[in-house]
């Protein structure tokens, strides 16, 4: 009793003040622009690896279902998915540099300390990726790869790129909340822990992982509209109803995800997001796009038209942008009493801010340019073989 | 003078045309040094001996390659053995050997190397003798080169051993200690061994001598003769085939040549792993403690070399007077393994072939998992 | 001590971030020099009476050059990023901070680069002739460009040149003295371990002349970055700065003296695995088909061994510092340790992650060994400290603790009288010695060395502790 009271004062104390706190000072070199500028660039590039690591998950979850079920045209989609997988995990990753690089300019001592004290799930995630990017490339090279052995290697592929986001949100989560991180210290320096006590931490999960039925479905869309364009409206018809289930499948979970977020919250947390003005803003704006992304899926089914799956994709896109910056406001909010963007100083470096705007620019124009030079010639070479094949 | 050379060339050998193939043409320097030597020196037999012997080709046949591996470490550890010796003093042992760290140009790499080699020879010796066992090249008409390799594996490590007292430091000689009087307990020849190793009952400089001749003169003539033996018989008896390749019709088995086609595909690895000598010398070299004091405390967690690390762990499960019953294992194990070769009755579809696999795997998995055991323990 | 201590057993952080830094090296230069090695070898083929056969074999090696480089060769460059947040956040901070523009556009470079392989793959039986040799050559030098932006970074941490942390000239620190030196020896590495990598995929050939011309085409890329390399890196060394060069030419200190300075180690391996290479290629070129997988991987395994020596004396050159002269490996900067009052004053109240420890206990000597030595040393694995300190008696290690730093590859300590003596009670208990560190404090110990000690040792708890413990006590 003497002891539990004696915890509790100590923890009172510690709390109280903030002073007991170990939170590192921010890096003496500063922003190198302004945090507003880092931000958007870190917002613009996390909705592509979101969007990425979403067709990813859809992808890999899709594509088991439809190889054990086994229905006419099933094979075909699967195989489809399946040579898509490697391509989806390498943008994935590519897209996932920049936000991390971003969040370590703005927020580094936080991500840091976390990413400390979660060391050894942290760092398992590189050969969970490694396992499950070689597996996805060895099922989609591999001759038969409906044996039951490869089958196995998909799913546990699946289960570790599931694992590997899990491992995120544990960091994500546990670097807003420095009132942790001496408990875990003490609890494992080796940093085997997680943050497993964090209420919103699964339905966190749950959120970014459950559009990626949705966004596989766009994809599949994609791929019945070339079906119905090739004059297969059989198998074109077959892919639009999956796409369109899957879509609203993911729709359905994410907004369970979101009510379910919301209730986790602290209060004051929900309250702010709910009646910020900038919050509610952002809410509003994801999820009317969301239903608007939803709508455009269901007006394409069975049209031979390319307009509505791209129509679908921006929807998506800018749907999950503002969610995105929603995070990040959420995130601001809930460091408020140990740190605010406000007061680190900015050594602005313009000039290679400058020579960045320049690359990413003329790196985008080549490769849209290079696109539209190979892309047809594949796309057309892909519809001959499937002709023979049919 | 013309007359001279006629009457020699009757007394030289003739050289055939299928060697002369081979050589540079008549006219040119390199040419006619190579006929002059092939009439002097009548090589070309074994020539022709080493490029009509085959390597078979399959998938475990680069398992074939240990035994040479092993035989390029020997060959290391006799160059720098050598040049270890032309500064070791064995009545000062261990101010010559830092005189080898510190002073000599180069000693305490090539120290390192051959510390280094003397590790990877007997790994590589271990491996050589598991893919014997698994590919069963032990079966008649090979037993003896099969017994051969095992009194050539149990000569290395008592290399090893000789080999580890001579720095005389601290972790040497209290090594050098524990496995004496380990040696002591055995019943039989046991302490008697142990104190003519010794040259007494304790661990002195005497002790040194005795280690020092071993190391450089006994096992070394010892273990050269065996090598040629070992050799001999393989090149007598061909390379053996495991089931799965003999089993192949005639037309579907594919050979290498061994020379120069096999041999040239062992040189890369050869160089690979003096590459990792060098770079494990270089990374990682061999300290040296301080001098051995035999009245001092021994340092902590004094352990045996890992090749000895899996006998020492075993003893150490049979405690108080059951040690006399790990001590028959030590001895058991050795001899079954001699006896292998006597019981496998090389019929394909035998049980005991089966149950020697069973126990040959048995061995492995006891053997490293007992390493790993005494290694972290 | 901004940050706390991932304390790995006996593994060590470094040594996480060294494992998966020598994977990535070999793959990410194999990444690079692949790329010219497919221009050529589309050129190449295209003039060859079975140009088919040629196209074919070239498909299966940009099929294993497209699977090993992204999924060894990109996620190990992420891992080795993960695993310097985790084995030295201040370090990464900085650079991150530095060059956050650098690395995005070395981003852009990956971007691009890996788009260009897949454009080069998936189209590899439908591109034009011209358009795949376009798309091989613009791989190339994308993948070369994003070796010249990291080569300036990594650069920085040796030799960080004119730039300082109140200048932040990020020009002067990027084309930094080691720049070129560096960039070249890369460059040419990076076509040696192409055709390394070639010779791998063509020992699977079972035309024994087909593959015969295909080694013979791989070994005109190995042998000139052979003989070069050697060459090259006397040249980088002589850009290193002096303190470096005195610590690679002094021989290791403390473990193993003797003869065998680092230089010389550092020679003798790339000498070695320079010849190695030649003579290996010089076998394959003779014998071309001689060449099995074994014998390819063995090549590979001598350049694996070189560029891990490469990499291990470059982290051996770099001690105390993991950036020169800037900030010390466990994170302590070089600017505070100039102020004597904040070097010497009681550790406890400036560093964080402490856990509000009884200063004078053993724990306290635990965390000092964390903040202050975890980062390159472990308990009793990798770099013991225990090893290390095997003949230390309990008055040694404090006076040790005060002249370390001028031995050139420790930091100085950070702390008073009873952080040592709390330090030496901790390390002497790790060999089982029970001390108390009080008893270790100067005044305690009747010797006459303990006069050069800092006497403040009175062994008072600290402030903020004092406070807790009265709550406590209410």
């Amino acid at each position: 009793m003497r002891l539990a009271l004696a915890m509790a004062g100590v923890l009172a104390a510690a709390t109280a003040s903030g002073a007991g706190l170990p939170m590192p000072s921010p890096d003496p070199l500063g922003y190198p622009v302004p945090p507003i500028l880092l931000q958007a660039l870190s917002y613009f590039t996390l909705t592509l690896h979101f969007l990425a690591m979403n067709l990813t998950v859809g992808s890999v979850v899709i594509y088991l279902w439809l190889t054990i079920t086994r229905k006419q045209y099933d094979d075909r989609l699967a195989r489809y998915l399946r040579d898509l997988l490697p391509l989806s995990t390498s943008y994935l990753i590519t897209f996932g540099i920049p936000p991390l690089l971003f969040v370590q300019v703005l927020y580094g001592q936080m991500f840091y300390s976390s990413s400390i004290l979660l060391g050894f799930p942290w760092i398992l995630v590189i050969p969970l990726v490694v396992f499950l990017y070689g597996a996805f490339y060895y099922q989609k090279l591999v001759k038969n790869p409906e044996h039951p052995g490869v089958l196995l290697l998909s799913v546990l592929a699946a289960m570790a790129l599931l694992s590997v986001g899990f491992f995120f949100v544990n960091n994500i989560t546990l670097s807003v909340s420095p009132e942790k991180w001496m408990g875990l210290y003490a609890k494992s320096p080796g940093g085997q822990n997680l943050n497993m006590d964090d209420p919103t931490l699964f339905a966190r999960w749950l959120l970014i992982l459950a559009p990626g039925f949705t966004v596989a479905g766009v994809a599949i869309l994609f791929r019945g509209v070339m079906m119905l364009k090739w004059g297969l409206t059989e198998e074109g018809r077959h892919n639009h109803r999956i796409a369109v289930n899957a879509a609203v499948l993911g729709m359905l979970l994410e907004a369970v995800a979101g009510i379910w977020i919301l209730s986790a919250m602290p209060d004051d947390l929900r309250s702010h997001v709910t009646s910020a003005g900038l919050a509610k803003l952002l809410l509003g704006l994801g999820t009317a796009m969301a239903s608007v992304g939803l709508v455009l899926v269901f007006l394409g089914r069975y049209k031979a038209s390319w307009a509505y799956p791209l129509m679908a994709s921006l929807a998506f896109f800018l749907a999950l942008a503002p969610l995105v910056a929603l995070r990040d406001v959420v995130r601001i909010e809930q460091l408020r009493p140990h740190f605010s963007l406000e007061n680190v100083p900015v050594h602005a470096q313009w000039c290679m801010a400058g020579l960045f705007a320049v690359f990413l620019v003329a790196g985008l124009v080549f490769l849209l340019a290079l696109h539209m030079m190979v892309v047809p010639k594949l796309i057309a070479g892909r519809r001959a073989e499937l002709r023979e094949s049919a | 003078m013309q007359a001279r050379e006629g009457e020699m060339a009757d007394h030289m050998h003739t050289v055939p045309e299928e060697a002369l193939k081979e050589l540079p043409p008549a006219h040119k320097a390199l040419g006619k040094l190579g006929r002059a030597l092939l009439a002097r020196f009548p090589v070309w037999p074994i020539v022709d001996f080493l490029r009509n012997k085959k390597v078979p080709e399959h998938r475990h046949a680069a398992w074939y390659m240990m035994g040479g591996l092993a035989l390029f470490f020997f060959a290391i550890q006799v160059f720098t053995g050598i040049l270890l010796m032309v500064y070791y003093r064995p009545a000062e042992p261990w101010q010559s050997v830092q005189r080898i760290v510190m002073e000599v140009p180069y000693g305490n790499l090539m120290r390192s190397i051959h510390h280094w080699s003397a590790n990877l020879m007997i790994l590589t010796l271990f491996l050589h003798m598991f893919s014997a066992y698994f590919m069963k090249a032990y079966r008649a008409p090979r037993e003896g080169t099969w017994l051969v390799g095992l009194a050539l594996l149990g000569l290395c490590m008592a290399f090893g051993f000789s080999g580890y007292l001579l720095p005389w430091d601290d972790l040497s000689f209290f090594a050098t200690n524990v496995g004496l009087t380990e040696m002591e307990k055995a019943p039989g020849l046991g302490p008697w061994l142990a104190s003519l190793l010794r040259g007494g009952p304790a661990v002195t400089t005497d002790t040194i001598g005795r280690f020092y001749v071993l190391h450089v003169v006994v096992l070394p003539l010892a273990v050269l003769g065996l090598i040629g033996m070992h050799l001999l018989f393989v090149q007598i008896q061909g390379m053996s085939e495991p089931d799965s390749f003999a089993a192949l019709p005639a037309c579907q088995k594919k050979h290498k040549k061994f020379f120069f086609d096999y041999f040239a595909s062992e040189i890369p690895v050869w160089l690979a792993a003096f590459a990792l000598l060098v770079a494990l010398s270089a990374i990682w070299p061999r300290a040296l403690e301080a001098e051995a004091d035999p009245f001092g405390a021994a340092p902590l967690g004094i352990k045996p070399e890992w090749y000895f690390l899996a006998q020492y762990q075993a003893l150490k499960l049979f405690p108080g007077k059951l040690e006399y019953a790990g001590m028959a294992l030590m001895g058991i194990v050795p001899l079954l393994c001699a006896l292998v070769p006597f019981f496998d009755r090389a019929v394909p579809s035998d049980r005991r072939g089966t149950w020697i696999e069973r126990a040959g795997v048995a061995l492995l998995v006891g053997f490293v998992v007992l390493t790993v055991w005494g290694w972290i323990s | 001590m901004n940050y706390p201590i991932w304390d790995v057993g006996g593994l060590g952080a470094g040594l996480v971030v060294a494992i998966i830094a020598i994977i990535h090296v070999l793959i990410s230069h194999v990444a690079v020099g692949g790329g010219a090695f497919l221009v050529v070898a589309e050129i190449w083929s295209r003039r060859q009476p079975d140009g088919q056969r040629v196209r074919d074999w070239l498909h299966t090696f940009a099929t294993f050059f497209l699977v090993y480089t992204t999924v060894l060769g990109a996620t190990t460059g992420v891992g080795i990023w993960f695993s310097v947040q985790l084995a030295s956040a201040e370090a990464i901070s900085l650079l991150i901070h530095q060059f956050v523009f650098a690395w995005a556009i070395e981003w852009v470079f990956f971007l691009s680069e890996l788009t260009v392989l897949y454009l080069y793959y998936y189209g590899f039986k439908r591109n034009t002739p011209r358009m795949q040799t376009f798309l091989a050559g613009a791989y190339f030098v994308i993948a070369w460009g994003s070796l010249v932006v990291i080569n300036g970074i990594l650069t920085f941490m040796l030799t960080p040149g004119a730039w300082t942390i109140e200048n932040k000239d990020i020009a002067a620190g990027f084309f930094n003295p080691g720049y070129f030196p560096a960039l070249l020896i890369r460059t040419v590495t990076m076509f040696l371990l192409a055709g390394l990598a070639g010779f791998l995929v063509a020992s699977r050939i079972r035309d024994e002349e087909f593959k015969g011309r295909i080694i013979q085409f791989c070994v005109k890329w190995v042998i000139p970055g052979a003989i070069l390399v050697p060459g090259l890196g006397y040249w980088y060394f002589t850009t290193l700065p002096a303190s470096t060069v005195t610590i690679l030419a002094g021989g290791t200190v403390g473990v193993v003296g003797g003869t065998l300075s680092a230089l010389t180690r550092m020679a003798i391996l790339a000498g070695v695995a320079g010849t190695s290479l030649v003579l290996g290629t010089l076998v394959f070129a003779a014998y071309p088909k001689t060449v099995n997988t074994i014998a390819a991987i063995s090549m590979l395994l001598v350049a694996q061994l070189g560029i891990m020596g490469a990499e291990f004396f470059r982290e051996m050159g770099r001690k105390p510092y993991v950036i020169h002269g800037v900030l010390y490996s466990n994170g302590l900067w070089v600017k505070d340790a100039k102020d004597p009052a904040r070097l010497n004053g009681p550790y406890l109240e400036k560093a964080k992650w402490h856990g509000g420890v009884a200063s004078g206990t053993l724990a306290h000597g635990e965390q000092v060994f964390r903040l202050q030595c975890a980062s390159c040393h472990t308990r009793d694995g990798y770099r013991s400290v225990v090893y290390r300190t095997r003949n230390w008696t309990a008055g040694f290690g404090s006076r040790w603790l005060g002249t370390m730093h001028d031995m050139g590859v420790m930091p100085p300590f950070q702390g008073d009288a009873l952080d040592k003596a709390a330090l030496v009670a901790y390390v002497l208990s790790l060999r089982g010695e029970t001390v108390d560190p009080r008893d270790l404090l100067p005044d305690r110990q009747a010797t006459a060395q303990g006069d050069d000690l800092d006497p403040d040792g009175s062994g008072q708890a600290l402030p903020g502790l004092e406070v807790a413990g009265a709550e406590v006590g209410r």
